[in-house]
């Protein structure tokens, strides 16, 4: 495409602290949080695993992703509702989402988009070029896949916005 | 004498059978179901598969009709569709071709609520379900979860009396299913949202249990009530309690 | 010696423009020094005789038997070579493209130079002259299914494969025969149906005011039209649809419910009289199967022995041996230079025909396209206002839908060329206008696809969808709007292109008929395509003609129905 010409180049060295964010859904998290709060807010990640029927490496990934946003922490085996975590499955849907948001702005992954987003011409980035940036940022995962919970995550944070129909993410000042 | 003191039912079932015609022989789905439902009610339907709760779901809200029998919605006898239900759908149903917002201004539109109200109205419930931020998104863009939320506010838009939910956590992940139910249950308590009565379909007896004021335990060959378990528990309830122990064995026991 | 020729491979398509320029002036020069002119023999005498009937049908299948083996052949070799290699494809695919537009008038000149040329006046030059125009109305469709086909492998089988150090010979036995003979067998009844569709067309070559009719269906049936010989035309009508129904039956029905099991995504068949699974039963029972499955199995057997042979199996896997690989080598470069003849031989004339003198000037030509286009749009118009109420008022009744599906089906295969000169005749009886019954002639060419198609489209509407539109109380309105036309929108425009294709090839019988001495045309791009053929016998003014024609329909595919598909399919698609 020859109109990257006028665009200024994004990849720059990769800041080292930006780590991958687990591909799966908030509304796995919240879950997550909730049955751990029926279990007096502790178990063995092994035996939620079983209690649930889920496979394991998918648990796995949504313990990761909530102990990336520090609703949980994971001593040993277990899993362990953190206090911020409790908090989230006790109040009401927009203050879930306001706590969502503090916590993705003290993610690497978002700062950068965010830096980026603000750089840019009307504050917006067009997918391709959020792909490249996530490629640079995060070789050894597939982009498109970041980019799904990117978009997610950042929705759910009402931080990020991304209309499929004409391809731009945008940030939310909303 | 005896003054009623109980409300007229919202609905009422009374003798109603379904059965279907193929290749020149009926089938009997339902046989001479008789049931009430209360304003106010959380109701969950659960029986063994081909026990006919989908096809009674169907019935009541008026998307199939009955074979033989009467339906009184209200008092009067209902003959057609029901627009005072809402329903969500196990596979979602969402249009792909619609945005979030889309999909849920069409239930509006189709009320001829003109367009200025209808947007007010679906980001209203946009954000009731948690959605805020996914206005623009299409279904294929969105998890399970995500998707039924779109259902829920679907459904809810439209402000209703009722709202029907035909196994609406079975195609999702246990986890999104934990998070669901409980904000379902915060909805329905929702003094603000106008839905008090709710009929839900599943196959887990937790979840009846867990959710329900009244489990009606349905059986197959053809399908008929075998029993009304109302779950007699304070909110929110405990899976571990003795009580909600004794309600799911009762419950296995009906079924098997 | 195989890291060297995948470097030359490299090296050349690296510089492929290049190439294809040699192989042009290649083919130029060839062309150049060809001798013109060849000459029909004389047509032997024919009389309409009714007991000749299965004799000449039993001819005119034979012709198309051959015909379809030889379209499958070309189709797997074209097929594979553009599947497997990017850059093939780039130059292959379009030239199918453009070779299945040509309508089959346009074939007649090669194929009376190629054929009948060769043998010079004997009988077998004609013979393979119509069984090659046969092949130029069956061959493209199979082409692509087999290129869809192998596209379609999922990228994980095609991997596990390869990590078998399974060879060339290997794959093609074991993945992508496999892969497309769904795919092929579901073509295969189309082809059919396109060489049905022509054959009366193929089994009348002509150059000018000498024609051939070779012994056949076709040519009965056309004989008995010019003496107006109605019971005999019935009869012969009559014969082809029993041999079109009982080829259904007996071969395509089972042979489609074989095919299933190949399949990588699997459907459901909901509660539907499979009478295919019924044949293949029936015929798994019969005595007659063990002949049978003693061939299929000769074949295996034949089959793995050249794979052993030319691809033995070393320790990392199947080498193809050097005699295999040099041949490979040789029918790869024999290949491209037979493309670069045809391509450069087919510039040449295009250049040729365009230059004067002219019998007819090139703008009459492309005033005559314009005025053919005008007719198709109308009827296509036609078509899409007649049928979508139809489909809409029948698409919530499941039964209704399929009944409509299985008439149209069986409507499109059965050759409506056939009953073309009924059609006119009435119609020209009835409104005393030839217009109106080219127009006609037009819609029952081009109907059936849409039909078909869209009911197709209208039948995936999903379950939950319907009932969640009947919950929100959707009104018609707004039901057609955004549930009723999103949904069969990408099936509408896949059946829009295969209409508009019939209609191109309705067009040229349609715009030139005769009635016994009668002739009656209109101004038309198809009637100019017919006089070149069968009164001027001028081969410059059939390529110009075509070259316009399918200039046309090629840039319009291009640039308008295929970007509206890729979009249509986008948004629309049901995988949400």
């Amino acid at each position: 495409m020859d109109d990257t010409n006028d665009k200024k180049p994004i990849a720059l060295a990769p800041p080292t602290d930006v780590y991958p964010i687990p591909n799966t859904g908030i509304s796995e998290i919240l879950g997550l949080l909730e049955v751990l709060d029926d279990r007096q807010g502790k178990e063995k990640v092994y035996t939620l695993a079983r209690d649930l029927q889920m496979e394991f490496g998918q648990l796995l990934l949504v313990i990761k992703a909530a102990e990336v946003l520090e609703f949980v922490y994971t001593p040993g085996t277990d899993v362990v509702l953190k206090a911020l975590g409790k908090k989230m499955i006790e109040i009401d849907m927009n203050s879930k989402k306001k706590i969502l948001l503090q916590q993705l702005r003290r993610l690497p992954l978002f700062r950068v988009a965010k830096e980026k987003l603000v750089e840019a011409e009307n504050h917006k980035l067009a997918k391709t070029e959020v792909l490249e940036l996530l490629k640079s940022l995060l070789p050894r995962e597939r982009p498109e896949l970041v980019f799904e919970t990117l978009i997610n995550w950042g929705r759910w944070g009402e931080f990020l916005g991304y209309s499929q129909d004409d391809g731009y993410v945008y940030l939310d000042q909303g | 004498m005896e003054t009623q003191l109980t409300p007229l039912p919202l609905m009422e079932l009374k003798d109603v059978s379904k059965s279907f015609r193929h290749e020149n022989t009926d089938y009997m789905v339902l046989e001479n179901i008789n049931l009430q439902i209360r304003e106010g009610e959380f109701i969950a339907l659960v029986g063994p598969s081909g026990c006919g709760k989908s096809t009674l779901l169907r019935i009541i809200n008026g998307l199939i009709p009955a074979t033989k029998g009467q339906l009184q919605y209200k008092g009067k006898p209902q003959t057609s569709m029901n627009m005072e239900c809402g329903m969500v759908f196990q596979a979602f149903a969402l249009l792909p071709w619609l945005t979030v917002s889309q999909n849920i201004e069409l239930a509006l539109q189709a009320r001829n609520v003109p367009d200025k109200d209808s947007k007010r109205i679906a980001a209203h419930y946009i954000d009731k379900v948690g959605l805020d931020g996914h206005e623009e998104a299409y279904p294929r863009e969105l998890s399970g979860g995500m998707k039924q939320r779109v259902g829920f506010a679907r459904a809810l838009a439209v402000e209703p009396e009722m709202l029907l939910m035909d196994e609406p956590f079975s195609a999702l992940d246990p986890l999104t299913s934990a998070n669901l139910r409980e904000e379902v249950l915060d909805i329905w308590l929702d003094p603000q949202v106008r839905v008090n009565t709710v009929i839900m379909i599943t196959h887990l007896i937790e979840e009846a249990v867990e959710m329900a004021d009244r489990v009606i335990v349905l059986g197959s060959g053809p399908g008929r009530i075998l029993k009304e378990v109302t779950i007699d528990l304070p909110r929110p309830r405990n899976r571990n309690s003795e009580g909600f122990q004794n309600y799911m064995g009762e419950i296995f026991a009906l079924i098997t | 010696m195989l890291a060297q020729f995948r470097e030359i491979q490299n090296l050349i398509w690296g510089k492929r423009s290049w190439l294809l320029v040699g192989l042009v002036l290649a083919g130029l020069f060839i062309f150049a020094i060809r001798q013109p002119g060849t000459q029909l023999p004389a047509s032997p005498d024919k009389s309409l005789v009714l007991e000749d009937l299965p004799e000449q049908l039993f001819y005119s299948w034979a012709r198309m038997l051959v015909a379809y083996i030889a379209s499958v052949f070309f189709a797997l070799i074209i097929g594979t070579l553009a599947a497997t290699r990017e850059q093939r494809a780039r130059i292959l695919l379009p030239i199918v493209d453009v070779l299945q537009s040509i309508p089959v008038l346009g074939f007649f000149p090669t194929a009376i130079f190629w054929f009948v040329g060769a043998a010079g006046q004997r009988n077998w030059g004609i013979e393979a002259a119509v069984v090659f125009l046969i092949f130029t109305s069956q061959s493209w469709n199979l082409v692509f299914a087999v290129y869809d086909g192998i596209r379609a492998i999922p990228a994980e089988a095609l991997e596990a494969v390869r990590s078998f150090g399974v060879g060339k010979i290997g794959r093609f036995r074991r993945l992508y025969l496999p892969a497309v003979f769904p795919r092929m067998t579901y073509n295969s009844v189309l082809s059919w149906a396109n060489g049905w569709y022509f054959l009366m067309a193929c089994e009348i070559i002509a150059m000018g005011p000498m024609s051939y009719r070779v012994k056949g269906l076709g040519s009965f049936l056309a004989l008995a039209i010019d003496a107006k010989d109605w019971q005999a035309f019935w009869i012969g009508i009559g014969a082809l649809i029993s041999v079109i129904v009982a080829m259904s039956l007996l071969i395509w029905k089972p042979l489609n419910a074989y095919a299933r099991q190949f399949k990588f995504e699997s459907t459901k068949r909901e509660g539907e009289y499979d009478t295919g699974a019924r044949m293949l039963g029936f015929y798994r029972h019969s005595p007659l199967f063990k002949p049978f499955r003693f061939v299929i199995t000769l074949f295996a057997r034949l089959g793995q022995m050249a794979e052993d042979r030319l691809e033995p199996k070393g320790r990392e896997g199947a080498r193809a041996s050097p005699a295999f690989h040099w041949s490979y080598v040789a029918f790869l470069v024999l290949f491209w230079f037979v493309i670069g003849v045809a391509l450069g031989g087919g510039f040449l004339k295009l250049i040729r025909s365009v230059l004067p003198p002219w019998e007819v000037p090139p703008w009459t030509v492309l005033l005559a396209l314009g005025a053919s286009i005008l007719r198709i749009a109308a009827a296509y118009f036609i078509c899409i206002v007649v049928m979508l109420p139809i489909i809409y008022a029948a698409h919530k009744r499941p039964r209704a839908l399929r009944s409509l599906q299985s008439t149209s089906e069986v409507l499109a295969s059965l050759p409506a060329t056939a009953f073309f000169p009924l059609i006119t005749a009435a119609a020209q009886r009835i409104f005393h206008f030839t217009e109106a019954a080219v127009l006609i002639v037009l819609l029952t060419g081009m109907v059936w696809y849409l039909f078909f198609n869209v009911i197709s489209g209208a039948q995936a509407l999903p379950n939950d969808i319907r009932e969640a539109s009947k919950v929100m109380g959707l009104k018609r309105g707004l039901y057609i709007r955004r549930v009723f036309l999103p949904v069969i929108l990408p099936a509408l425009i896949t059946g829009s292109i295969t209409a508009i294709g019939g209609g191109w090839n309705a067009l040229i019988l349609a715009e030139y008929f005769k009635q016994g001495t009668a002739t009656f045309q209109v101004f038309g791009i198809g009637s100019i395509l017919a006089n070149a053929t069968y009164v001027s016998g001028n081969e410059r003014l059939l390529s110009m003609a075509i070259f316009f024609m399918v200039l046309f329909i090629v840039f319009f595919n291009r640039y308008f129905w295929q970007p509206l598909y890729r979009w249509a399919e986008n948004k629309y698609r049901l995988d949400a």
